[in-house]
């Protein structure tokens, strides 16, 4: 009876383990917005209509503010035209907007845009574009395929939001895209993304030239190196240096930016990366899920995108790399984000040791080669000369250079009433360390300072240092001194 | 603009026959076929030994004035007709050996028509230009690298294998069935643009590396026969009766 009480629960246990795994009633029922969206039967006259302005790269066009769908036009241009690649290096482009990449498409999840592609009379060759953010055939490469002198129009609903490559899909495809024909098109989803203080527009492409990496004059597409897939130029945007020099991206510390990052290939993968920096935000492959955090490296396929953005904590350059480093170092593949402001030591530093390195075994180099250590200083001013040396290389990092302490983290030694009121006190610091709160010049402080591993002649030389630098005046401090104090 | 650049051209020889090579029968093997397509036969046939030039052009617009500048009807021609000549019966100097060229397929059509010949369809174009030959791949390739390269008189450069010349790296030419570009005339559904894209074309192609004959087919399908172009032209042929090999 017993036993026959216990079945059931167990069965019980077993059926609520199953429901948990599987959802309610079984198999979850597949669901998309896109498809929502698609059957929502939206009166597409009844939509406002807008105009899509073009902003050239590294621009991104401004964020969508409204909040209903619209019905947008977009009207582009396909150029084929000569253009610098490199210092001294002409190549001819095929271009959406004149520019490579073509300029940024950004409309909103849910409308409905009616894109129209103009080919320049000009032109020796029909094109069109795949945009990866449209549902129907081609990605409107039918829609849009269009002779020299001609335009086309199409239209498409915008389903999915996500940051897409839109690319020319005319055979052969690989040399469209390239000769520089893609861009990126962003769908913003409703919810918008994230306000930051500045967005950018970067895409990587290679370039398979005739004549080597720097080869001068006007260099033509090489068809055997491409299908191998050795490109003499990787780059970001179009050219060696499109944004790297008097062309960096620009932003100051405390910024937020958000990079749109898109590969148009035709071939290579990207190991983005940006150095000196972080990703604080990843949304991989340009999907709409916020989806790593804290990132140094992300891929990013030919012909697909990310969206990426970080804050500007600390001033300096920050390199754009793809990180297979051939590529940056050899074929162009290098960016630059100049990023102005006031250093943050507490974030970093800059270089503040720079030292002579005598690593062990030294005695296997012969006798004469032996380093000696340096002779102690006998007056006040070897001493001063000592102590300049021991302060720049373990105590500059935090009471910095000039003395001057770090507000609200390291107290000044400049002027400093606790420095100065009791020599014993701070032989004790130097060589024990110091933790807890202390007053100095009236502001209190509490940090760590680690006990110093030097030598008695060193903290001698230092204290000396440090009471007679930085506006202080004081007596040295001797070695007996220092051995006195335990 | 300039009045002086202006070359007013009143009296024509209508006569002159154009210079014709002959192309000796051939087969023709599509880069791009359906399942079961075979190789064809094409010639003999005379083709004219260079495209046809703005002063040829000329003699026949004065004779058909419905195919002037100003007179051409939109059905058979898109604004761009002729649009490089400064008047009905005027282009600028020094380019009366150019190519003709901004003229539609009904235009062309109606050209050879009046010269008792016709445009030559794709195999018998693609074979007579020899277009196939790696050398000519490659003038072909360089030539796309030269945007807005401007033209020249025809006949300045070494003639091919069969004597034609021009046939490549200076203007594209109209052919009869353009429109058929990718697939045979007979393909059994299916748009003529549907395998061109992305890696479609590469499918049906007997060797996804002549780009330079993509390139080729991807311009004949995206025309319409209203269309004109600065860079497309067009010469004629002529069967041979009886045969004559």
């Amino acid at each position: 009876m017993k036993k026959n009480l216990h079945f059931p629960v167990i069965i019980a246990g077993i059926a609520v383990a199953l429901v948990s795994c599987f959802g309610k009633g079984g198999a979850e029922k597949w669901e998309s917005t896109s498809a929502k969206i698609a059957g929502d039967n939206v009166d597409i006259d009844k939509m406002p209509k807008e105009s899509f302005s073009l902003i050239a790269p590294p621009l991104a066009p401004p964020p969508i503010t409204r909040k209903t769908p619209a019905r947008v036009a977009i009207e582009v241009e396909v150029r084929e035209t000569v253009k610098r690649l490199s210092d001294g290096v002409d190549y001819t482009f095929w271009t959406f907007g004149d520019t490579v990449p073509g300029p940024m498409f950004r409309v909103r999840e849910g409308d409905y845009v009616d894109f129209t592609l103009a080919n320049h009379p000009s032109s020796k060759l029909p094109h069109n574009i795949d945009l990866h953010a449209v549902t129907g055939q081609g990605g409107g490469a039918e829609g849009s395929f269009t002779a020299p002198g001609h335009k086309s129009t199409f239209s498409f609903r915008a389903l999915n939001p996500g940051l897409y490559v839109y690319h020319c899909a005319t055979a052969p495809v690989g040399m469209h895209v390239a000769n520089g024909m893609y861009g990126l098109i962003l769908v913003e989803p409703k919810e918008g993304l994230p306000k930051v203080d500045r967005e950018y527009y970067v895409m990587q492409g290679e370039f398979y030239t005739k004549g080597k990496f720097g080869d001068r004059g006007l260099q033509s597409f090489d068809m055997e190196k491409a299908i191998r897939e050795q490109p003499e130029y990787v780059v970001f945007n179009g050219s060696v240096g499109a944004i790297a020099g008097d062309h960096s991206l620009k932003a100051n510390v405390g910024e937020t930016i958000r990079i749109f990052a898109g590969n148009g290939g035709p071939g290579l993968i990207s190991s983005f990366h940006v150095i000196g920096e972080i990703f604080d935000h990843v949304y991989q492959e340009g999907g709409t899920v916020l989806n790593q955090k804290n990132v140094q490296t992300t891929m990013i396929p030919a012909g697909g995108a990310a969206i990426v953005d970080f804050k500007a904590d600390v001033p300096g350059n920050l390199i754009l790399v793809d990180h297979s480093l051939f590529r940056a170092f050899n074929k162009g593949a290098i960016g630059m984000i100049k990023v102005d402001g006031k250093p943050n030591p507490r974030v970093y530093t800059g270089k503040t040791v720079d030292a002579i390195y005598l690593p062990e075994g030294q005695a296997l180099q012969p006798l004469s080669m032996e380093q000696k250590a340096a002779p102690a200083p006998t007056n006040f001013t070897e001493r001063m000369a000592a102590g300049a040396i021991v302060y720049k290389t373990n105590c500059a990092a935090c009471h910095q250079e000039n003395g001057q302490g770090v507000p609200d983290a390291f107290p000044p030694l400049a002027n400093s009433d606790f420095l100065m009121a009791d020599k014993a006190r701070s032989i004790r610091v130097v060589k024990d360390g110091l933790q807890g709160a202390i007053t100095v010049n009236g502001k209190t402080y509490n940090s760590v300072m680690p006990g110093l591993d030097l030598s008695d002649d060193d903290v001698a030389s230092v204290l000396t240092y440090v009471r007679n630098s930085f506006g202080n005046k004081g007596e040295a401090v001797s070695v007996d001194e220092v051995k006195r104090v335990k | 603009m300039k009045a002086a650049a202006v070359f007013l051209l009143f009296v024509f020889p209508l006569a002159v026959p154009a210079a014709e090579v002959k192309l000796p029968k051939s087969v023709y093997s599509p880069l791009f076929r359906d399942p079961g397509e075979a190789d064809s036969v094409v010639g003999p046939l005379l083709v004219d030994k260079t495209p046809v030039t703005n002063q040829e052009f000329l003699a026949f617009v004065t004779a058909f004035p419905q195919f002037s500048k100003s007179k051409i009807q939109p059905l058979f021609a898109d604004g761009g007709y002729l649009a490089h000549w400064l008047g009905d019966a005027a282009f600028a100097k020094g380019e009366a050996r150019f190519p003709v060229t901004h003229v539609s397929w009904f235009a062309a059509r109606r050209y050879c028509e009046s010269r008792g010949k016709r445009l030559p369809t794709i195999a018998e174009w693609e074979v007579a230009s020899d277009a196939r030959s790696s050398r000519n791949e490659a003038k072909i390739m360089a030539w796309y690298g030269r945007p807005g390269a401007r033209l020249r008189d025809v006949g300045a450069e070494p003639a091919n294998k069969f004597g034609l010349t021009d046939a490549h790296g200076l203007i594209w030419e109209w052919v009869d069935n353009f429109s058929e570009s990718i697939m045979s005339g007979d393909s059994r559904g299916g748009s003529s643009t549907e395998s061109l894209f992305c890696g479609g074309a590469a499918l049906k192609a007997k060797d996804p590396k002549m780009y330079a004959t993509f390139m080729r087919f991807a311009f004949r399908s995206s025309l319409n026969a209203r269309y004109t172009s600065v860079n497309l032209g067009f010469r004629c042929v002529r069967d041979m009766d009886g045969g004559g090999e």
